[in-house]
């Protein structure tokens, strides 16, 4: 009868020990997971005072035109630079909130199997959205003359039609081109 | 911020409501913008997005809704959807769209009526 006493007072020890020092990793983790955020949210809030006061970019229209960038490979360019220039601004605090989100979801995940939900995870607001993919994913796949015409362009800034003085010309330019490319005429 | 503008009979295009419907999707932006915008104009531009052929008129006041709306949610939450609406807003000024483009650039930056 003792013995058997012993027995279940050892696993039910062994129990609340395990379940004590389980909600011990989750306040962690989840500490952790504040704590990241908070230093994301104030990264971020001092890059967008940084790049505030941007300098006007003026764009080589013939250069564009002769090199024959079409509209949405200008567009994938800003968007690719704007990235980069907010990647390096961001450090890793971008990386830490992620590893953070990634860490107390898979802790608390029902087992490693489970996928993890973007959405309900919150990984959603940090990652790229698909949008954003598909802009960058475009100057990935130009040409290098195109790329270095453009890397000459906004390397080092993070542009956006705001920030570049002859948008309209380039645009109205780029597009003209494009509907009397003999292409465009033989389709 | 720029000065509001009407936007009257505003029918979202394919491309627009994809972006809509990806900015509702998440889980925080739609929580926190469903409590904030109630049963404005707002409310049915984002989670109605996928009906077809709707048209919207949206007034000063929706505009100053969604200012303050955009004003009292997460900063990460806020960033998430500015990027997004950065990248439409300058589609549409590259392929002459003012009306989606204005409505991109509202959504970007909130506006003030005068």
């Amino acid at each position: 009868m003792q013995t058997r006493f012993i027995c279940i007072f050892t696993i039910l020890t062994a129990i609340s020990t395990h379940v004590i020092a389980a909600d011990r990793v989750k306040t962690y983790l989840t500490d952790q997971l504040s704590e990241a955020t908070i230093a994301y949210e104030q990264k971020l809030q001092r890059c967008e005072a940084q790049t505030t006061p941007q300098k006007k970019i003026t764009l080589p229209v013939s250069q564009l035109s002769e090199a024959k960038v079409t509209l949405q490979e200008l567009h994938s360019a800003l968007s690719y630079f704007r990235h980069q220039a907010e990647q390096a601004c961001l450090g890793n605090s971008r990386l830490a909130l992620i590893s953070a989100i990634l860490d107390l979801n898979s802790y608390i995940s029902e087992s490693p199997e489970t996928p993890i939900d973007p959405v309900k995870s919150g990984l959603a607001l940090v990652l790229s959205s698909p949008m954003q993919l598909e802009t960058r994913a475009i100057y990935s796949q130009l040409s290098q003359n195109k790329i270095n015409l453009l890397d000459s362009i906004f390397k080092g800034t993070s542009p956006s039609i705001a920030t570049i003085s002859n948008w309209q010309e380039a645009a109205s330019t780029l597009r003209m081109a494009q509907t009397h490319s003999p292409m465009n005429k033989a389709n | 911020m720029q000065t509001c503008e009407i936007l009257q009979n505003f029918n979202p295009d394919s491309r627009s409501k994809k972006a809509l419907q990806l900015i509702a999707a998440r889980k925080e932006a739609a929580t926190a913008l469903a409590v904030i915008l109630g049963s404005s104009v707002f409310y049915s531009i984002f989670f109605k997005a996928s009906a077809a052929e709707v048209t919207y008129n949206i007034y000063n006041s929706d505009w100053e809704l969604w200012g303050h709306a955009m004003n009292q949610i997460p900063k990460i939450l806020k960033r998430s959807i500015q990027t997004d609406a950065l990248l439409m807003w300058e589609h549409y000024q590259l392929n002459y769209d003012r009306n989606h483009a204005i409505f991109w650039q509202n959504i970007y930056g909130g506006c003030r009526a005068d």
